[in-house]
C-alpha cells in the first residue's frame, strides 16, 4: 500500500557547520561527543517512518527529544539537513519556494501549542488567514471560514479578538484555522498541552469526533502518554532525536522494545488504552436459537461452563441460557430455548475502553458480549480479563 | 517596557524645560552676582577664551609672562564672546585679551559705562573685515582644476551681476551672502549695506547662526571648490589658511560711513579689557597689560605659525617670546624681563608634563582620519549629496508652503480637532490655546518653519528607519552592525552631528534636516527592530505554515503586531527631531531655534523666554498627539 507521508533517514542538525556533524554521525559518533567537539546540536537523527492516509499518527517524547523539530521538518519550517520527506509521492524537501508555498497552502496545516493566533485579528480574521494568503475572494473565504468556525463550535464568537477567549476556545480557533484550508494533513504540535485537564479531554474527544467525519491524516505531537495512546492509531516514541519504537498503542504496551519505553509506559493507565476488542476472545461455545435445549446442555457440558450465549441468524445475539434453566426445562420436556432466554447480560462495542467496562464487569456474572453495529456477536470478554487488567495497573 | 519608552521621552521634554529654565535663570543671576568670586584663589588670574585661536595665543603669552614674571597662577574660562564679556563684568573672568568691541558692544559698552570693566589697552585695531570670496572664484585654481567663475569680480559693487554664481541652495532664484553672526555690530552694518548697495534685489542675506558655523560654511565651500561670498575678518586662521580675497569697497570715509555705510569697514578696536575690581587690586598686572600691544600682522603671523606647525597656543606663545623679544620686553619692567629669561625651567605650568599628565608622545589622531574620510566623501560623492540636498529641500519647502497656506485660525482649529480626536476635547482646547499663544508671541512663522523641518525629518526618518529596523530584526549580523552605530548616533552630543551635516550640505535648512534625521532616526530603527523581534515565534511560524511569503508575513503579521511599539518609536523620533531642530539653528536652520540662539547671543531674557516657551508648547502638542495616536494602536496583549 502506498503511504500518505514517508519520511526517510531524516536528519536535522542545528549549528553553523552541519556538514561536519553529518560526517561524524555517519562515523558513529554520539550526539554528546559531536556537541562537545563541534558545537553542533543534533535535533533529529536518522528518523524514518510512514503515515497512512486517514490515520492519527502520534509522536511522543519527553521535552528535548526532538519531536517538535521533527514536526517542523515536515512542513519545512525547519529545513532538514538531510533525508527525504515524501508526501503523495513527491519529495517536498526539493520543492522550490513557490512549490513549497503552494504545498503549505493546500496540503498541510498546523496547529500550535501556544495556539499561534494573530492577536491583531478577530477570530474570523484568524480563520480566514490561510484562505487570504491563497487570494481567495472575500465573500468566498468568509463563507468557508464561517463553516469552519461552526464546525469547532465557535459560532457567534467570530468577531471577538482571540485574547477575549479562553484557552480551549483559542485552540478551537487554531483548529478552525487549520480546517478552513481543507488540508489533507494536519500537523498538531502539542495542541492540548497548554489546556487544563478537563478541557483537554473535551478537546481530545472533539478531535476524534471531527476525525470520524473528516478523515484527515493527522500527525500529533504530545508528551502525554495517555493522550498519545488514546488518540493514536499508531504511536512513535522518540528519544534523543531518534524514534525508538513505532506501533499501535497495544503493541507498545504489550511489547515495549526496550527499558526506556517500558519506563515510559509504566505510568500509563491501561484501562484507558486497552479496548474491548483487545481483550475479547472468541467464545468457545455458542448455540443457535434453533438448536434446542439439548444441544445447549451438551455444549455446556463439553466446555464445562455454566451458561452459553444464544445467537440467531447471522450470529446476532439473542440472549443467554444457564445450565440450571436448561436442566429444569428438559425435565419439563420443553425443547425451545426461546422460553428460557435470559437478557440480564451486558453488550459492548469493540472500541470501548476497558475503563468503561469495569462497572459492568463487577455487576454481572456473565461474560460481556462484544457486538458490532448490527448486533452481531464478535466476541466475549470474561470478567477476569477486565479485573486482572485493573490489578496490572496497580502493580 | 513600553512605559520605559514614555519615560525616556519625558526626559527629552524635561531637558528642553530645564535648558530653558537654566538659560533664563542664568541670565537673571548675572544681574545679582556682581561681585568678585571670593571662592577663587586670590593669585589665580582667569582669562576669557572666546573660542578662536588668536585669543588663545594672546592668553598664552600673557599667562606665561604673568606666571614666570609675576608668580601668578592662571586659568581660562571658555564661552562665546558675549558670554565671556558678561563674565568679565561680573568678575568670573578677570581678563579678556581680545575684546572685539564693536562685535560685542551690547554687553561691552554697558560694562564700561557701569564701571564694571576697564579697557587696559588696544591689542590691535588695524584689522580688516568685509565681504570675502575664495580667490579661486576670481582667478581659478589650476592645481585643483577650478575654472575662474567670476573673473571680473573685484568689488562689492560687482556682486549683483554675479548672483547666479552664489546661488542660495534654499532659494535658487537668488544669490546668498553669508552674513555676520547675529548681534555682531557688523551684522547690522551688512544688513544696511544690502540696501545701500542694492544687493537685496539679487541676494538673500543669510544668518549663519554663529561665527563657528560661518567658519564651517567657508571650510566646506573651500574644500569643495565651490563659490562662496560672505562676511569675514582678519586676523583669523581661516584667512591665514585659505586664500581668500576681500572684495574692494570705497575707501573708508566718516561721512560715507555715517550715510548708510557706503564705504569699507574701519578696523575694529580690539582691546585688552579687565574686570574693574580685579584691576584695582592688581596694579602690577594692569601695568603690564596697559602696554600689551600687537598688530594684525603679528597676530596673523602667529596664527600662520600655529597652522603650519599644527601647534598649540602655548607653543606659539613660546615661539613668539623667542622670536619677538623686542616686542614683549617693551611691555614689562626690566627686572621682570630678567626674571622670565632667568627662569631655568623656562617651562610654565602651561607646558608642565608630570606623571599625572598623559604622555604627549602618544597621539592618536582618530578624528583626523574621520576628517580625511569626510573630506574624501565631499570630494567624491558631491553629486550624490547635491541631489540628496535638492530632494530634502524640495520636501521641506513644499511642506512649509503647505503649512503657510493654511490660514492661522484654520490651523488652530485643526490643532483643536486633532487634540480632540486623539486625546479629548479639553486637551484639544489647551493645544489650541498654546498654538494661539505662540502666534501671539509673534513666532507664528518660526513655528511653521520648525514644524516643516520636524515633519520632513520625521517622514524621512520613518522612510529610512522602518526598513532598516525590519532588516535588523531579521539579521543578527545587521543588528550587531547597527547597534553601535545607533548607540553612537544617540549618545554622541547632538552638536557633533552638525559638523558633517554642514560639511556635506553647507549651512541652511538642508543640513538641519540632515542632522535632525541622523539624530532622530535611531529610536525609530531601534524600536522597529525590537518590536519585530518581539513578535512571538509561533505566530511567525503559523503565518509561514499557511504558505505566506516573506512579504505577507511582514505585512499581515509582523508589522501589525509591531505597530504599537513602532508608534512609540515614531513618537520618540518626533521628540528627538524636535530637540534637534532647536540645536540645528546653530547651522542656520530658521525657526524657533534661531530665536533661542539669537537670544543666547544677546543674552536677551524676553526673547529667550518667548521662543523657549513656544518650543515647549510645540513639543507638548506634538508629543501628546503622537503619543495618543500610538496608544490607539495598543491592543490587548
Amino acid at each position: 500500500m502506498s503511504y500518505k507521508i514517508e519520511v526517510k533517514n531524516l536528519v536535522k542538525i542545528f549549528g553553523s557547520k552541519p556538514g561536519l556533524a553529518l560526517d561524524r554521525l555517519s562515523r558513529g559518533d554520539t550526539k554528546r561527543k559531536i556537541l562537545d567537539e563541534t558545537g553542533q546540536t543534533i535535533g533529529v537523527n536518522d528518523v524514518s517512518f510512514e503515515v497512512k492516509e486517514g490515520e492519527i499518527f502520534v509522536i511522543i517524547g519527553l521535552s528535548g527529544s526532538g519531536k517538535s523539530t521533527l514536526i517542523r521538518c515536515l512542513n519545512l519550517l525547519s529545513r532538514p539537513t538531510s533525508g527525504e520527506i515524501i508526501v503523495d509521492g513527491e519529495n517536498i524537501v526539493q520543492y522550490d519556494k513557490k512549490q513549497l508555498r503552494e504545498f503549505r497552502q493546500k496540503k498541510m496545516a498546523m496547529v500550535f501549542q501556544q495556539f499561534g493566533l494573530f492577536t491583531h485579528r478577530t477570530v474570523l480574521g484568524n480563520v480566514e488567514y490561510g484562505l487570504e494568503i491563497r487570494k481567495i475572494d472575500k465573500e468566498e473565504r468568509r463563507k468557508i471560514a464561517m463553516e469552519a468556525i461552526e464546525e469547532v463550535g465557535l459560532k457567534g464568537w467570530e468577531n471577538k479578538m482571540p485574547t477575549e477567549l479562553s484557552g480551549g476556545m483559542q485552540q478551537r480557533v487554531g483548529l478552525a484555522r487549520a480546517l478552513a484550508t481543507d488540508p489533507d494533513i494536519l500537523l498538531m504540535d502539542e495542541p492540548f498541552s497548554a489546556l487544563d485537564p478537563l478541557i483537554r479531554r473535551d478537546m481530545q474527544l472533539e478531535l476524534l469526533n471531527l476525525q470520524d467525519k473528516l478523515k484527515k491524516t493527522i500527525i500529533f505531537i504530545t508528551h502525554d502518554v495517555n493522550e498519545a495512546f488514546k488518540l493514536g492509531d499508531r504511536v512513535a516514541v522518540m528519544k534523543d532525536g531518534e524514534i525508538v519504537q513505532i506501533g499501535t498503542p497495544e503493541e507498545i504496551l504489550e511489547n515495549p522494545s526496550n527499558a526506556y519505553i517500558e519506563d515510559f509506559v509504566q505510568d500509563i493507565d491501561r484501562t484507558k488504552v486497552v479496548q474491548a476488542k483487545d481483550v475479547m476472545k472468541k467464545p468457545n461455545a455458542v448455540v443457535s436459537l434453533k438448536d434446542g435445549i439439548k444441544v445447549a446442555i451438551k455444549e455446556m457440558e463439553y466446555n464445562s461452563i455454566s451458561s452459553v450465549f444464544v445467537t440467531g441468524k447471522d450470529r446476532t445475539i439473542q440472549g443467554i441460557v444457564t445450565i440450571d434453566d436448561c436442566i429444569r426445562a428438559a425435565k419439563e420436556n420443553k425443547s425451545s430455548l426461546k422460553d428460557i432466554l435470559r437478557h440480564d447480560y451486558y453488550t459492548t462495542k469493540g472500541d470501548t475502553y476497558i475503563q468503561d467496562l469495569i462497572e459492568k464487569a463487577t455487576k454481572t456474572k456473565y461474560p460481556i458480549v462484544v457486538t458490532d453495529d448490527e448486533q452481531k456477536m464478535i466476541g466475549i470478554i470474561v470478567r477476569t480479563s477486565i479485573l486482572s487488567g485493573l490489578l496490572q495497573k496497580g502493580a | 517596557m513600553i512605559i520605559r519608552f514614555f519615560e525616556k521621552k519625558k526626559i527629552v521634554i524635561s531637558f528642553l524645560l530645564i535648558g530653558i529654565i537654566l538659560f533664563v535663570s542664568g541670565d537673571v543671576s548675572y544681574a545679582h552676582d556682581n561681585t568678585n568670586n571670593s571662592n577663587r584663589e586670590n593669585n589665580t588670574i582667569v582669562f576669557a577664551d572666546c573660542g578662536w585661536d588668536s585669543i588663545r595665543i594672546h592668553n598664552a603669552i600673557a599667562a606665561f609672562i604673568l606666571e614666570k614674571g609675576y608668580g601668578y597662577n592662571t586659568d581660562v574660562i571658555t564661552g562665546s564672546s558675549p558670554i565671556a564679556i558678561r563674565g568679565l563684568r561680573q568678575g568670573d573672568i578677570d581678563i579678556c585679551m581680545e575684546a572685539w568691541t564693536d562685535n560685542v558692544k551690547d554687553v561691552y559698552e554697558p560694562g564700561l559705562e557701569n564701571g564694571e570693566i576697564v579697557e587696559l589697552s588696544v591689542n590691535f585695531d588695524d584689522n580688516a573685515q568685509g565681504l570675502y570670496v575664495p580667490t579661486y572664484v576670481i582667478k581659478g585654481d589650476e592645481e585643483r582644476n577650478i575654472e575662474p567663475i567670476a573673473p571680473e569680480l573685484r568689488s562689492i559693487k560687482d556682486l549683483p551681476k554675479y548672483w547666479e554664481v552664489f546661488k542660495d541652495p534654499d532659494e535658487p532664484s537668488r544669490g546668498r551672502i553669508y552674513g555676520a553672526p547675529p548681534n555682531w555690530l557688523s551684522d547690522e552694518i551688512l544688513r544696511t549695506k544690502m540696501e545701500t548697495y542694492d544687493l537685496k534685489k539679487t541676494y538673500d542675506y543669510f544668518n549663519p547662526g554663529s561665527d563657528t558655523s560661518l567658519n564651517t560654511s567657508i571650510v566646506s565651500a573651500y574644500e569643495k571648490g565651490e563659490p562662496w561670498v560672505g562676511y569675514y575678518w582678519d586676523p583669523t586662521w581661516i584667512i591665514g589658511k585659505y586664500d581668500m580675497t576681500l572684495l574692494e569697497d570705497e575707501p573708508f570715509d566718516e561721512a560715507k560711513w555715517a550715510n548708510g555705510y557706503t564705504c569699507e569697514f574701519p578696523g575694529v578696536k580690539v582691546t585688552v579689557a579687565a574686570n574693574k575690581h580685579f584691576a584695582e587690586q592688581h596694579p602690577d598686572v594692569v601695568g603690564f597689560l596697559e602696554n600689551y600691544e600687537t598688530s594684525t600682522k603679528l597676530t596673523s603671523e602667529m596664527l600662520a605659525y600655529m597652522q603650519d606647525n599644527d601647534a598649540e597656543a602655548e607653543e606659539v606663545a613660546k615661539w613668539f617670546l623667542e622670536e619677538y623679544e623686542e616686542v614683549w620686553t617693551q611691555w614689562i619692567p626690566e627686572e621682570i624681563v630678567e626674571e622670565i629669561k632667568d627662569d631655568p625651567s623656562s617651562e610654565g605650568r602651561w607646558f608642565k608634563q608630570g606623571l599625572n599628565g598623559f604622555p604627549e608622545g602618544i597621539n592618536i589622531r582618530l578624528g583626523h582620519y574621520v576628517e580625511l574620510f569626510v573630506q574624501w566623501l565631499t570630494e567624491h560623492c558631491q553629486g550624490f549629496f547635491d541631489a540628496l540636498g535638492a530632494g530634502i529641500n524640495w520636501i521641506v519647502s513644499h511642506i512649509q508652503m503647505f503649512l503657510k497656506a493654511i490660514p492661522w485660525f484654520i490651523f488652530i482649529l485643526l490643532i483643536f480637532l486633532l487634540g480632540w480626536k486623539t486625546v479629548d476635547w479639553k486637551s484639544g482646547l489647551i493645544y489650541a490655546i498654546m498654538t494661539f499663544l505662540i502666534g501671539g508671541l509673534g513666532l507664528w512663522n518660526e513655528m511653521m518653519f520648525t514644524l516643516a523641518i520636524v515633519i520632513t525629518g520625521v517622514i524621512i526618518s520613518i522612510i529610512i528607519g522602518i526598513p532598516i529596523g525590519i532588516h535588523m530584526a531579521s539579521s543578527s549580523k545587521m543588528e550587531s552592525f547597527m547597534k553601535p552605530l545607533l548607540d553612537g548616533a544617540q549618545t554622541m552630543p547632538s552638536f557633533v552631528h552638525l559638523i558633517p551635516a554642514m560639511i556635506f550640505f553647507g549651512l541652511g535648512t538642508v543640513p538641519a534636516v540632515f542632522a535632525t534625521i541622523i539624530y532622530s532616526v535611531a529610536p525609530c530603527i531601534r524600536l522597529t527592530n525590537l518590536a519585530i523581534r518581539r513578535v512571538p515565534e509561533e505566530m511567525r511560524e503559523a503565518a509561514y505554515s499557511y504558505g505566506s511569503s516573506r512579504w505577507q508575513v511582514l505585512t499581515k503579521v509582523e508589522l501589525p503586531q509591531a505597530m504599537p511599539t513602532i508608534m512609540t518609536g515614531i513618537n520618540q523620533t518626533t521628540m528627538a527631531a524636535m530637540s534637534m531642530v532647536v540645536i540645528s539653528s546653530m547651522i542656520g536652520a530658521k525657526g524657533l531655534g534661531e530665536k533661542v540662539l539669537i537670544a543666547i547671543n544677546r543674552t536677551d531674557v524676553a526673547m529667550g523666554f518667548d521662543s523657549g516657551i513656544s518650543i515647549v508648547f510645540l513639543a507638548i502638542i506634538i508629543d501628546r498627539i503622537t503619543q495618543a495616536i500610538s496608544n490607539k494602536h495598543e491592543h490587548v496583549e
